[in-house]
């Protein structure tokens, strides 16, 4: 009878032992399917794991994101009286620092893809969501930071809540400046620019000034109109200039700041000079490895565009670009 | 002979100017930036009067780039600064103005040169007018909608969230209107799609179950010890 009620305690034991492993890996399990806080966590960004045919994704930590947007606005940046500003973001582009293989990619998002965007209302108070075109996220709010911030969090949201560590946003006149301190930017047109300007001639031309804005702004009346072209146009332009802003980066000490000082009234950064030089120093040397755009249809709305990204391609390209496998 | 000369002249004359239409601009112009609300449908009476009602927003008051009266625009840029400086509460306690906008009647096509005048119609004891407004909401969201008259925030006959984003808004009368909703509504991250979200509940019950396990042997175990 000992006996047997010793066997009894000992698998007792055995049994507890093993429901506690089993409860311990289920709460691990809960906690690695939920919310895992990233070093931008006081800026509220929520990565999560992934998991896809067995395999876990986590976010990775060894990638810079600086959002860079294109405002459709002329002059020095204003801010709006209403909760409501004009400045709708023409453009949209997340530079990605990789630094595991010293690399950067630039991601391109299409200014009408549809999606859920936070909406500041009046005060600047969150006042629920709007589905409608990226473009449109950066028109809440005063036009400053605060739409900025918005946006951030419109494209974080839109890319599984990844981390956006940087923003600038810039009017259109700041690429005229940022143009030609780089000394003008070399690209391949293969549109007809002849009704918008016959100085842009198709083939290899560098932009100045007034050229750059009109080669990366406009689409009515150059080819066939659309946004896409005008995104590969951007992404061409995008690269060059970067390739462009490196080497005058590191052959002239005062660039940097006298860039800074002459582009400043036309833009809306949460980077101070230092950031940018400290940006410069770790990631200047980075090779441009692909300028990559969300693959989708493009259809024609009520009264305007609206893109459409294709769901299981954003979904490859976000973990690409943004996850790792774990080990 | 000569009328078919006159035939073919006139076809070739019609035919030179409808190319031009033919070959119209294409372009498809991309979205700038919302001013305010859409009116999707107006009724009064029985009668569609979409076309007559003009929503105004502050930017527009502003720039008097509108169709309505001084007095309205004035009355919106008002209630907007008291608002914007505090000097006035929100219309409704833990919800924020999502749109804050002066809807009228158009006053040139609508009220002034008129045949009908619609203002005049609203104005009398016991009309209402329905107007339906794309607010773009979720179906879920429980909007709110305050007219601003004689200095007080008043409510409106009924509100409706239509489940498409529209909202229908009977009013008594025009003013500036505030759309309300809840405050602090946050934007959760896009679905991932995880698998991960469906296999938690699993390990919930797992380890909700492993507890519950534990507990029954252990009480057990000191039974069986008494």
């Amino acid at each position: 009878m000992k006996k047997r009620m010793r066997i009894i305690d000992i698998a007792s034991a055995v049994l507890i032992l093993l429901l506690v492993i089993v409860m311990l890996y289920s709460g691990l399990q809960i906690l690695e399917s939920t919310v895992l806080r990233t070093g931008a966590d006081e800026q509220g960004f929520v990565s999560r794991t992934i998991t896809r045919d067995g395999v876990s994704y986590y976010p990775r930590q060894d990638i810079t994101v600086v959002m860079v947007l294109g405002i459709d606005q002329n002059g020095p940046v204003q801010a709006s009286e209403g909760y409501i500003n004009p400045g709708a973001a023409d453009m949209a582009a997340l530079l990605i620092f990789d630094d595991a293989d010293k690399s950067c990619t630039i991601l391109q998002l299409n200014r009408d893809t549809m999606l859920e965007m936070p909406v500041l209302g009046v005060g600047g108070k969150n006042a629920g969501t709007y589905y409608g075109q990226l473009a449109l996220s950066h028109t809440y709010g005063s036009g400053m930071a605060d739409s900025c911030e918005n946006t951030r969090r419109t494209i974080s949201n839109f890319l599984y809540g990844i981390r956006i560590d940087y923003y600038l946003a810039m009017n259109m006149d700041a690429i005229s400046i940022l143009n030609d301190a780089v000394g003008g930017v070399t690209v391949n047109v293969t549109d007809d620019f002849s009704h918008v300007d016959p100085t842009i001639t198709k083939g290899q031309m560098t932009l100045r000034g007034e050229q750059a804005i009109r080669f990366v702004r406009t689409r009515r009346d150059v080819g066939d109109q659309l946004n896409i072209s005008r995104i590969d146009r951007q992404k061409e332009y995008i690269g060059s200039f970067l390739k462009k802003f490196r080497s005058r980066y590191h052959s002239d000490l005062e660039f940097a700041a006298t860039t800074y000082d002459q582009v400043l009234p036309y833009i809306v950064t949460d980077c101070s000079l230092n950031t940018i030089t400290s940006l410069m120093d770790r990631y200047g040397d980075y090779e441009i490895r692909e300028v990559v755009s969300p693959a989708g249809e493009n259809v024609m709305g009520e009264e305007y565009y609206e893109f459409y990204a294709d769901e299981d391609a954003l979904d490859e390209l976000i973990l690409r670009l943004f996850y790792a496998p774990k080990e | 002979m000569r009328r078919m000369i006159c035939l073919l002249g006139v076809l070739l004359i019609c035919a030179t100017l409808v190319c031009p239409a033919l070959a119209a601009d294409t372009f498809v112009p991309s979205i700038g930036y919302k001013d305010g609300p859409d009116v999707d449908d107006a009724v009064i009476g029985g009668t569609k009067v979409g076309d007559c009602v003009v929503v105004t927003s502050i930017a527009q008051a502003e720039k008097k780039s509108t169709d309505i009266t001084q007095a309205a625009r004035d009355e919106l840029l008002d209630v907007y600064k008291k608002l914007s400086d505090g000097s006035m509460k929100p219309p409704v306690d833990g919800y924020v103005i999502r749109e804050l906008v002066d809807v009228s009647f158009k006053q040139k096509a609508c009220v002034e040169n008129a045949e009908h005048n619609h203002a005049e119609e609203l104005a009398k004891d016991g009309t209402t007018i329905k107007v339906t407004f794309d607010l773009g909401v979720a179906k879920s969201t429980k909007v709110v909608v305050k007219t601003y008259t004689n200095g007080a925030w008043e409510d409106v006959v009924a509100v409706t969230n239509n489940g498409d984003g529209t909202v229908t808004v009977e009013f008594e009368h025009f003013c500036p209107v505030a759309f309300c909703v809840e405050q602090g509504a946050e934007v959760p991250p896009s679905q991932t799609g995880d698998e991960a979200g469906q296999n938690m509940i699993l390990w919930i019950g797992l380890m909700v179950l492993s507890l519950a396990a534990i507990v029954v042997l252990v009480i057990l175990g000191r039974k069986r010890a008494k």
